[in-house]
């Protein structure tokens, strides 16, 4: 990646790309996989957790795609590797639905600003709906890592069988998380412990109290609006509440203008804001 | 007198002195383009000779934007074989002879939007970095220029190589050297030297051009009062009137939005990625998978125009209209930029 | 592994839009290095029956039969493309559509003394994503041949081709042509019209006609009136300007509206 006069005068050039190579490819659900990945060059590819890569299969096109695995875990410190969790929705993502181990695509990035976890010293409440747990994951693991304050996550999906990472969930309550589970409707036939409706209605379980902790919302736009309403009527303050706006983005640099929302651009001033800072924003509907 | 050729110097020369500066330039190996008169305006074009060229303004059609921006290019090549990505990206001379200040201010602001940021544009930079320019400072306003109220013009006083100002008696032009390639492109030229009364005429034609200016907007607090005024109904007024054709957006010489995307030859053996210029004013330009982040055409057509008055502003500390008016004359639909933002602001 | 199978049919129409697919001979050996022509009266004598990859369709659909005949096209072909503007939006032919007329008039009029022949019902005029699901569109009368290649070209690879519909005045300004509507006032339908086709007419001098269809969410309706207001032409005038090529379509719908 370049990012310095040096790397330009070296010749770099910043929209040029890295190829990865397939270490596994792990079906989350109908249409989600999880790919595990190494850089073919074998350097360590580092990240923050929230920030995402531009996924090329070059000859379809580029999408921006967050990364999903723990930029600090035993894996990716000792051996490189990292994750993208991706959900099939159009042209790049069906063509990557293909790819098998050993096969490579390109990437280039991190790019982005991330989960701001140094500011959430206090408790952590994580909200997510559908692929929105993507993008919370290396968070997650992050906050499990070390940090003593509370966590809970409150995730809601279609189906149960629309949840990625189900194998986890209990990994990450050993680890000390409190998990609010929610879907808009159960599966046939199998059995789901909990709840059945809107991520909105587990808030009333959760813990983490307004005055001590910070917010991270992932999910699509309609669910993050409804969940940072609820939220502020229960007196979260807007500077403590966090969510991830998405956008669509070709670039990642701030050359080709489709981000922009106002005078922000999703692909480097976020794609991770404050709610305090998109609340007047025009053009956010939140 | 005889012209040294330093930066600092100034001199009045005749129409003679350009003949010369070109043939310089092209001697130096530099593609060199300017403003022609043609199909009845000033459109911008290859110059042979600095016969070809118009004093007129180059509010032409295309801006000259295109010369360190261009519509379309290849940004690199895969071999589908080898799996080898290969970008060459070879520096490119060309020089404009005769580009107006507002078109200068609008490449400063393409600077910092290309280069200011964590990811210098390594294309536009090789377009960028040696490009000599000739300005012409505008002693006459247009229609619908409002450089004067966008703090653009009609004069410049940085990053030229060198200043013309057309003087009072046809023919003659305080000639002013910013650099020192300015300098050797005049080195050795006959000149008369400039007088006091020479600058006193170059100061009050600028004043006069900007004091005629048909076309006005005041800039104070013009972000704010313009997010104030989002929701202003003389945004349906417009957007109601409004073709939808993106003239506007097409001849602006800040805009920069691009599409990236990749193209595949037949023998399915090299894929090319490229970018080229999109406009935000299309309908197509938010759409994502399951929906579309600016649909309609009121919003697309306020998006334009509150990045150009306002968002640029907060994002790079200037207006990205320069007030060179083109959208202006351009627009079938007789939407006025200038116009709109007196409205939102409540002076109409 | 073999090569797709294209197939080339014909509806009512001009048959410029084939004829404009033997002029590719640049690309001619290239394409048919990669796909294989199993059907195309106009050009071949050995044709064969489907299933195709990719199916082009020219004209628009007028009679009964016609429709029938799609119908079954629809299910022989992989993908379905509606070449030229007859096959999108109606065309020509879909002139007739407001004549104001019934359809026995019209066919009384246009073909008296066969006025009996069974052959000859008429029904108003449609593109062919009126009655099946249509898979792309190349517009134009007729169709830009680099399109149709850009389309195959993709096609075979399963992707959407990236054409954008935007307005006729991207081209025209990226060709610095000065602007026939803002300039010379006249009737340039360019402004309102899907581009692709390199702002052909304007930069020959001659008003754009439309005959693309229009270009993503324009507003003919105020260029309608800015034809009538400004431009003075008659109500007339306006309406058979945007019922020429592509009447059927709801952007040109609105303009003959806003002049009726």
């Amino acid at each position: 990646m370049v990012k310095s006069e040096e790397d330009l005068r070296r010749g770099a050039n910043p929209l040029s790309l890295r190829p990865v190579e397939i270490l596994d490819v792990r079906r989350e659900t109908p249409d989600v996989n999880t790919y595990t990945l190494r850089l073919v060059d074998g350097s360590r590819f580092r990240f923050r957790p929230g920030q995402f890569n531009m996924v090329s299969v070059i000859g379809i096109g580029e999408s921006a795609l967050s990364m999903s695995s723990d930029p600090e875990g035993t894996e990716a410190l000792a051996e490189g590797v990292f994750q993208h969790t991706i959900r099939v929705v159009g042209n790049v993502t069906r063509a990557l639905a293909r790819l098998r181990a050993g096969d490579r695509f390109w990437i280039r990035g991190p790019y982005g600003n991330g989960w701001p976890l140094e500011q959430a010293s206090g408790d952590l409440l994580i909200i997510a709906g559908g692929i929105g747990l993507a993008p919370l994951r290396p968070a997650i693991y992050r906050r499990l890592a070390g940090n003593p304050g509370r966590l809970e996550i409150l995730y809601g999906a279609r189906t149960p069988g629309d949840m990625p990472f189900r194998d986890e969930f209990p990994v990450w309550q050993e680890g000390g998380a409190r998990l609010l589970l929610t879907a808009d409707k159960a599966d046939e036939g199998a059995e789901w412990p909990y709840r059945v409706g809107l991520v909105t209605a587990l808030l009333d379980e959760v813990e983490v109290s307004p005055a001590r902790g910070q917010v991270f919302i992932c999910g699509p736009e309609g669910m993050m609006k409804s969940v940072v309403g609820a939220l502020s009527k229960r007196g979260w303050p807007p500077e403590e509440i966090f969510v991830s706006l998405e956008r669509r983005m070709e670039c990642g640099q701030k050359t080709c203008g489709r981000c922009q929302i106002a005078d922000v651009y999703v692909c480097q001033d976020g794609p991770v804001f404050s709610y305090a800072a998109v609340r007047d924003l025009l053009g956010v509907d939140l | 007198m005889v012209l040294q050729g330093q930066a600092g110097e100034n001199a009045v020369v005749g129409r003679d002195a350009f003949d010369e500066i070109l043939a310089r330039l092209q001697e130096r190996g530099y593609a060199v383009y300017g403003t022609v008169n043609e199909k009845g305006t000033g459109i911008f074009r290859p110059l042979g000779g600095a016969g070809e060229l118009s004093l007129r303004c180059t509010g032409g059609t295309l801006p000259p934007k295109y010369l360190w921006y261009p519509p379309s290019e290849t940004m690199f090549t895969y071999d589908r074989q080898s799996g080898a990505l290969r970008s060459e990206i070879e520096p490119v001379k060309q020089a404009v002879f005769g580009i107006r200040p507002c078109d200068v201010h609008a490449l400063l602001a393409l600077d910092e939007v290309f280069l200011g940021g964590d990811y210098p544009d390594p294309y536009y930079r090789a377009r960028r970095e040696d490009l000599p320019l000739v300005v012409f400072n505008c002693v006459e306003s247009g229609d619908t220029c409002f450089c004067s109220s966008m703090g653009t013009g009609p004069g410049l006083d940085h990053d030229y190589d060198l200043l013309i100002t057309e003087l009072d008696r046809p023919g003659r032009f305080l000639l002013e050297v910013g650099s020192g390639l300015g300098g050797e492109l005049v080195r050795d030229l006959r000149a008369e030297v400039a007088r006091d009364e020479d600058y006193q005429v170059k100061h009050r034609r600028l004043e006069d051009a900007a004091a005629n200016a048909r076309t006005t907007l005041e800039t104070e607090d013009l972000p704010r009062l313009m997010s104030e005024g989002h929701g202003h109904p003389y945004w349906r007024e417009i957007s109601d009137k409004c073709f939808g054709c993106a003239n506007c957006t097409s001849v602006c010489p800040t805009c920069y939005c691009a599409d990236i995307f990749d193209e595949t030859d037949f023998s399915l053996t090299e894929t090319r990625r490229k970018r080229r210029w999109s406009w935000c004013f299309l309908m197509e330009f938010g759409a994502v998978h399951g929906g579309n982040f600016r649909e309609r055409r009121i919003d697309r057509l306020r998006q334009f125009m509150q990045h150009k008055l306002n968002f640029s502003v907060g994002q790079y500390g200037r207006f990205h209209c320069v007030g060179c008016g083109r959208c202006i004359v351009w627009c079938p639909a007789n939407i006025d930029i200038a116009q709109t933002g007196r409205t939102i602001r409540g002076d109409a | 592994m073999a090569n797709p199978k294209v197939a080339f049919f014909k509806f009512s129409s001009c048959a410029g839009c084939l004829l404009s697919v033997l002029n590719i001979e640049p690309v001619l050996l290239d394409v048919l290095g990669v796909i294989d022509i199993e059907y195309f009266i106009m050009a071949k004598r050995d044709n064969h029956e489907g299933p195709y990859t990719i199916g082009f369709i020219e004209g628009a659909v007028t009679t009964p039969k016609e429709a029938l005949e799609l119908k079954k096209i629809r299910e022989e072909c992989a993908i379905l493309v509606a070449f030229g503007n007859c096959a999108c939006t109606g065309g020509v032919p879909s002139i007739k559509n407001w004549s104001g007329m019934t359809q026995e008039q019209l066919t009384k009029t246009v073909y008296a003394e066969n006025i009996n022949d069974p052959m000859l019902t008429s029904i108003p005029a449609k593109g062919i994503d009126f009655y099946v699901k249509t898979d792309a569109y190349l517009r134009g009368c007729a169709v830009d041949v680099g399109e149709m290649v850009e389309l195959i070209k993709r096609a075979l690879k399963g992707e959407n081709p990236l054409f954008r519909p935007h307005s006729v005045c991207n081209e025209c300004k990226l060709k610095e042509n000065v602007c026939l509507l803002v300039s010379e006032g006249k009737p340039c339908m360019g402004s309102v019209s899907a581009a692709g086709c390199g702002a052909l007419c304007p930069s020959l001098n001659r008003q754009c006609e439309g005959c693309r269809g229009p270009a993503n969410d324009c507003n003919a309706a105020s260029l309608a009136k800015t034809f009538m207001e400004d431009l003075g032409l008659s109500k007339d005038d306006v309406v058979r300007k945007f019922r020429k090529y592509a009447g059927n379509t709801p952007e040109f719908s609105k303009g003959a509206e806003a002049a009726l």
